[in-house]
C-alpha cells in the first residue's frame, strides 16, 4: 500500500494516455486490414473504396474492413462496459461476461435467430441482445447494486450465468434447425470471421448511442467513490445514474454479442490494467477502456487468423485463454488484500 | 476398343473376387448364429447412412423402422418414403420390441447401444463411412449380400464403374471445390475427391495441399478462384447460421454477371452427408456444369 | 443565509417509525450536535435533512422551498454532507476527493477560469493536509481521512455542513482537532449539525444540542440547559453527575 504513494503511474498524463492508446489502435486496424490468411497485393486505399471490383478489393472493402471495424467498436464496447459497471458496483472485478450480461444476450440473439424473426426484422437479432443483456444487468443491479459486496455479485452471476445457459440450450433444442446446437458452439465462443457490412450496420448504431450513455455517467461515477449517500448529496442523481449506465451497457454489450458471440474477459483485463494510469478514477477509466478494450479485441482478432492450420481460433477462445488466468490472479491478489 | 474391353474384363475379374471376399467378410460380421440370412423380412436401420442404403436397395414392405434423421428432407433423399415409416431414435429397447431379424448400424453409431443389441442376440450389421469410390462400391455391395438385393445393387455397382471409367477420358479439366459450413473442404482421400475427379474436375482442396478433411477461408477461395464453388442446398427454410457464410456479399459479388470470378452451384446437403447412391445422384448436376463452364470458356 | 427546517417528518420502516413526528430547524451561527442513544434515529434525521432519505408524511424545507421541489444541484450548493466512516471505494489521490467537493459547481460558467483549483488548495490549507494531497486516501489514517472530507465538503462552499459522526473512533488529538475545525465554520453565514457520541466534546465545542431518543426529540437547547441528570438518565439509562468547568458543562457517567 505505501508504495502507491510514489507510483509513477498515478501521474501518467490523462491527454498523453489518450494518444497513445488512439495511435496503438490505429496501428492495429491498419494490421486488421492489410494482413490475413491471404497476402493483399498493395493497393489504394480509393481503389478500395471506389469502385474497383478486383477480388483483393472486394476482399479488402466486403471482409477485411467491416471485420476491422467490429473488431474495433465491439473491443470499444466490451472495455468501457467493464470499467463502467466496476465505476457502478464499486468492484474491480465485475464484468459483463462474468455475471452473466453477455449470457444474456447471447440468448437474446439465439432467439431472435432462431425463431426467424431476424429473417423478417434484420434489427431483431441486436434487438434480442439487449433485450437479454437489459434484463441481466437489470436484474444484477437489483440483486447486488445497493451492497456490491463481491460475494454477491459473484453469486448473481453465476445463478444468472446457469438460467442464460439452460435457456439457450432450450431454445436450440426447440429451433426448427437441427444443427442448431452445433452451429451455436462456435458462435457462442465469439468469432468476427466472416462478418459483413450488414452486420456492422445492424450493431453499430445501438453501440453508438450505448457509449454515449456511458460517457454521460463519468461524472457519477468518480462521485460515486464516495458512495452512493454522498455522491447524492453533491448533487447526483443516483437513479438516472444507474438507469444510464445499465442501458448503457445493455445497448453497447448487447448490440456486441448479437453480432460477435461471447467475448469474455475484454471488460476485465482493460480496466485493471489502466486503472493505475487514470489514478484509480473510475470516471477517467471510461475512455481510455474504449480505446484498450479496441486494442485488445483487434490484436486477439489479427492472432486467431495465424494460430491454427484449420478452421480460424475462436476469439472468445483467445481471450479466454488471457483473460482467465489474468481473473484468477486478481482474485488470488485481492484476498491477499483482505478487503 | 479392344483395350476397353480387356480393362472391363479385368474389372469384371476384380469384381467377382471382391465379391466374393465379401461376403465371405459380411458372413464374418454378421453377430448371430444365423449366418447369411437370405433375404431377412424384418429390417431395422438405426443409422441414417444405413437407411438410406436401405431404401434404395429394399422394398418398403421389408423395412420395419427407419431412424427419425430419415424424415428431414435435407439431409435424407428418402424422406418421403421415410414419412410413411415407423422410426425410431436408436435406442436398444425400441429396436428389440421391433423384434427385427437384421439390424443395420453405422460406424459410428453409439457403441453402447451396439453392444447391447448384441447382446440380446440380435443379427446387426455395421456399415463402414464410405471416404472413397471404392468404399462406396463395397459397402454397397456387402449391404447388398445381406439384405439378398445383389441384383438392384448390381445396377448401381455399374454406375460406379462408369464413373471410375470416365475419370481419365477428360481433356480439359476445370477446378472446382466444395465447400460446406464453416470452410469445411474435402482433399484427398475423400469420396468427394473421387466424385470431382469422376465427372472431370480438379480439386481445388488437393491443388491447396488440403488433406481428406481440411478448411479453406473465404478469403482463400476468392484468392484461389477456383471455376466452380459447390455448396450444400439445405432445401429447408429454417434460420441457419452456416448458411449466412454462403450468404456473404463477397461471394455473392464474385458470382454475378456473364463473366462472373467464380460460379457457385448448390447441390442438396443429401449428397454431401453420407456415401450412398443418392450421392450420385446430386453429383449428376456437375456434369452439365462443366460444359457450361467449358462453353462460357470458348466465348470469351 | 440558510435555513433548513423539518416540519412535522416522519419516516417509516417496515411498519417502525424510525423517526416520529420531528420537526426542526436549522441555521447558520451555530454548531448543533445531535446526540442520543444508538437506534435513536440521528443517521435517518441527518440524512432527511440532507434528502437522501424521503421521509414518510412531513417535508423538509430548504430556505422554505420544499425539498421535494428543488433540483439536486440547488441543494448540493448548500448543504455538505460528511457521512459516517468516511466511504472511498477506489484508492484515488486526496486531492482528487478534495475535487470532488466541487462537482455542484463544475457547469457554473460565470465562476472564474481556476476557480475549483483555488478552492481546493485553499480547502486543503485550512484543514492542514496541503501536504498529503498526493497520498492515496486509502493509505491514509482515519483522522487524515476525516480531515480529506471535511476539505472537500469545504471545498463544495456549502454554507450548511451535516457530519455524521466525524470523530467516532479518533485519536483524542484528531478529534479535538476535527471539532475546532467544525466550529471555526461556523459564522453568521455558515453552520454545522453534527452527529455525536462523546457527550463532554459535545458539550464543549456545540451552541446547541439536541437529544434524540426513540426516534423523537427529547430536548433543544444550549447545552448547559440540555445536559441535565434527569434528561441523561431518562435517555441514555445511565447515572450522570454534571460538573462545571469554567462554566462549561463536563458529564461524569455511572451506571
Amino acid at each position: 500500500m505505501e508504495h502507491d504513494n510514489k507510483s509513477p503511474v498515478a501521474y501518467f498524463p490523462y491527454p498523453g494516455l489518450l494518444f497513445l492508446l488512439a495511435a496503438l489502435v490505429t496501428v492495429l486496424f491498419i494490421m486488421s486490414v492489410f494482413w490475413g490468411t491471404v497476402s493483399i497485393p498493395a493497393i489504394t486505399l480509393l481503389d478500395v473504396l471506389f469502385g474497383d471490383n478486383s477480388p483483393s478489393a472486394i476482399i479488402l472493402r466486403e471482409l477485411r474492413l467491416p471485420r476491422a471495424i467490429l473488431a474495433l467498436a465491439v473491443g470499444a464496447s466490451l472495455g468501457m462496459s467493464g470499467a463502467a459497471l466496476q465505476g457502478l458496483l464499486r468492484n474491480p472485478l465485475a464484468e459483463p461476461g462474468l455475471i452473466g450480461v453477455s449470457g444474456s444476450a447471447a440468448l437474446g440473439s439465439v432467439i431472435a435467430f432462431y425463431s426467424g424473426l431476424s429473417v423478417t426484422y434484420t434489427l431483431a437479432l441486436p434487438v434480442g441482445g439487449m433485450i437479454g443483456a437489459c434484463f441481466s444487468v437489470g436484474l444484477l443491479y437489483y440483486l447486488a447494486g445497493r451492497d456490491p459486496s463481491i460475494l454477491t455479485i459473484i453469486l448473481a452471476g453465476v445463478a444468472i450465468n446457469a438460467v442464460a445457459g439452460a435457456l439457450t440450450i432450450l431454445a436450440l433444442n426447440l429451433a426448427p434447425n437441427p444443427f442448431a446446437a452445433f452451429e451455436v458452439f462456435f458462435w457462442l465462443l465469439g468469432s468476427l470471421t466472416d462478418r459483413s457490412m450488414k452486420h456492422l450496420f445492424m450493431a453499430l448504431p445501438f453501440i453508438g448511442i450505448g457509449v454515449c450513455f456511458l460517457l454521460s455517467t463519468s461524472r457519477g461515477l468518480d462521485a460515486l467513490t464516495l458512495g452512493e449517500d454522498v455522491a447524492f448529496s453533491l448533487g447526483i442523481s443516483i437513479k438516472s445514474l444507474q438507469a444510464r449506465i445499465v442501458l448503457g451497457i445493455a445497448l453497447a454489450v448487447g448490440a456486441s454479442v448479437s453480432v460477435a458471440g461471447v467475448v469474455g474477459f475484454v471488460g476485465l483485463v482493460v480496466p485493471h490494467l489502466l486503472r493505475p494510469f487514470v489514478g484509480y478514477r473510475p470516471g477517467r477509466l471510461l475512455i481510455p477502456c474504449a480505446l484498450g478494450g479496441a486494442a485488445l479485441t483487434l490484436a486477439a482478432d489479427i492472432v486467431v487468423r495465424f494460430a491454427t492450420q484449420g478452421p480460424e481460433l475462436q476469439l472468445g477462445v483467445l481471450t479466454s485463454l488471457i483473460g482467465a488466468p489474468f481473473f484468477l490472479v486478481l482474485v488470488v491478489k485481492t484476498r491477499r488484500e483482505g478487503r | 476398343m479392344v483395350f476397353l474391353n480387356s480393362c472391363l474384363f479385368t474389372e469384371k475379374i476384380k469384381n467377382t473376387i471382391i465379391f466374393v471376399g465379401l461376403v465371405f467378410f459380411s458372413s464374418i460380421t454378421t453377430v448371430s448364429a444365423e449366418t447369411n440370412p437370405n433375404k431377412p423380412k424384418r429390417i431395422v436401420s438405426i443409422n441414417l447412412c444405413t437407411d438410406q442404403l436401405l431404401m434404395a436397395l429394399v422394398e418398403t414392405e421389408r423395412i420395419i423402422s427407419v431412424s427419425h434423421l430419415s424424415r428431414d428432407p435435407s439431409i435424407s433423399s428418402f424422406s418421403g418414403s421415410a414419412n410413411t415409416l415407423h422410426i425410431n431414435y436408436g435406442t436398444a429397447e425400441e429396436i428389440y420390441h421391433l423384434k427385427p431379424d437384421l439390424v443395420l448400424a453405422g460406424e459410428y453409431s453409439k457403441k453402447n447401444v451396439v453392444g447391447v443389441i448384441k447382446e440380446l442376440g440380435l443379427n446387426i450389421v455395421t456399415v463402414e463411412v464410405a471416404n472413397s469410390l471404392k468404399a462406396m462400391r463395397s459397402n454397397l455391395l456387402k449391404v447388398a449380400a445381406v439384405l439378398g438385393e445383389e441384383a438392384k445393387a448390381k445396377i448401381l455397382v455399374s454406375k460406379i464403374d462408369n464413373l471410375f471409367l470416365s475419370k481419365n477420358t477428360y481433356a480439359e479439366k476445370p477446378v472446382a471445390i466444395v465447400w460446406r459450413a464453416r470452410g469445411l473442404t474435402d482433399g484427398r482421400g475423400s469420396l468427394v475427391h473421387d466424385l470431382l475427379q469422376a465427372h472431370g474436375f480438379r480439386n481445388l482442396s488437393e491443388i491447396l495441399g488440403r488433406g481428406a478433411v481440411g478448411n479453406i477461408n473465404l478469403e482463400q477461395i476468392i484468392i484461389a478462384r477456383p471455376e466452380l464453388v459447390i455448396i450444400p442446398d439445405p432445401k429447408q427454410d429454417y434460420p441457419s447460421l452456416s448458411q449466412l457464410l454462403f450468404k456473404h456479399p463477397a461471394l455473392r459479388s464474385l458470382d454475378r454477371g456473364t463473366k462472373p470470378w467464380l460460379r457457385i452451384i448448390k447441390i442438396p446437403e443429401w449428397g454431401l452427408i453420407c456415401g450412398g447412391p443418392q450421392v450420385l445422384k446430386a453429383f449428376e448436376v456437375l456434369a452439365s456444369a462443366r460444359l457450361d463452364l467449358l462453353n462460357n470458356k470458348q466465348t470469351r | 443565509m440558510t435555513f433548513l427546517a423539518a416540519r412535522n417528518i416522519v419516516v417509516s420502516r417496515s411498519n417502525k417509525k424510525v423517526i416520529d413526528n420531528i420537526s426542526i430547524k436549522i441555521g447558520p451561527g451555530e454548531l448543533v450536535g445531535l446526540i442520543g442513544p444508538n437506534g435513536a434515529g440521528k443517521t435517518t434525521l441527518l440524512k432527511s435533512l440532507l434528502g437522501i432519505v424521503k421521509p414518510t408524511e412531513g417535508s423538509v424545507y430548504l430556505n422554505d422551498m420544499s425539498m421535494k421541489t428543488l433540483s439536486r444541484n440547488y441543494v448540493a450548493k448548500h448543504l455538505g454532507y460528511l457521512a459516517q466512516g468516511a466511504p472511498c471505494y477506489w484508492p484515488v489521490t486526496v486531492k482528487n476527493i478534495v475535487e470532488l467537493g466541487c462537482l455542484p459547481h463544475t457547469y457554473d460558467t460565470k465562476k472564474v477560469d481556476g476557480f475549483i483549483s483555488n478552492m481546493v488548495a485553499d480547502s486543503m490549507a485550512s484543514t492542514g493536509i496541503s501536504d498529503l494531497q498526493l497520498r492515496k486516501v486509502t493509505s491514509l489514517s482515519g483522522g487524515e481521512r476525516t480531515l480529506t472530507m471535511l476539505a472537500r465538503c469545504l471545498a463544495g462552499q456549502a454554507p450548511l455542513l451535516l457530519a455524521d459522526e466525524p470523530v467516532t473512533g479518533l485519536d483524542p488529538s484528531q478529534q479535538i482537532k476535527i471539532m475546532q475545525l467544525l466550529k471555526s465554520q461556523v459564522s453568521s453565514k455558515s453552520g454545522v449539525v453534527a452527529v455525536l457520541h462523546d457527550l463532554n466534546l459535545a458539550a464543549k465545542y456545540c451552541s446547541r444540542l439536541v437529544i434524540m431518543a426513540k426516534g423523537k426529540i427529547h430536548a433543544d437547547g444550549m447545552p448547559a440547559t440540555v445536559l441535565t441528570a434527569q434528561n441523561l438518565s431518562k435517555v441514555y439509562g445511565i447515572k450522570a453527575q454534571i460538573r462545571y468547568l469554567d462554566g462549561q458543562p463536563i458529564v461524569l457517567a455511572e451506571s
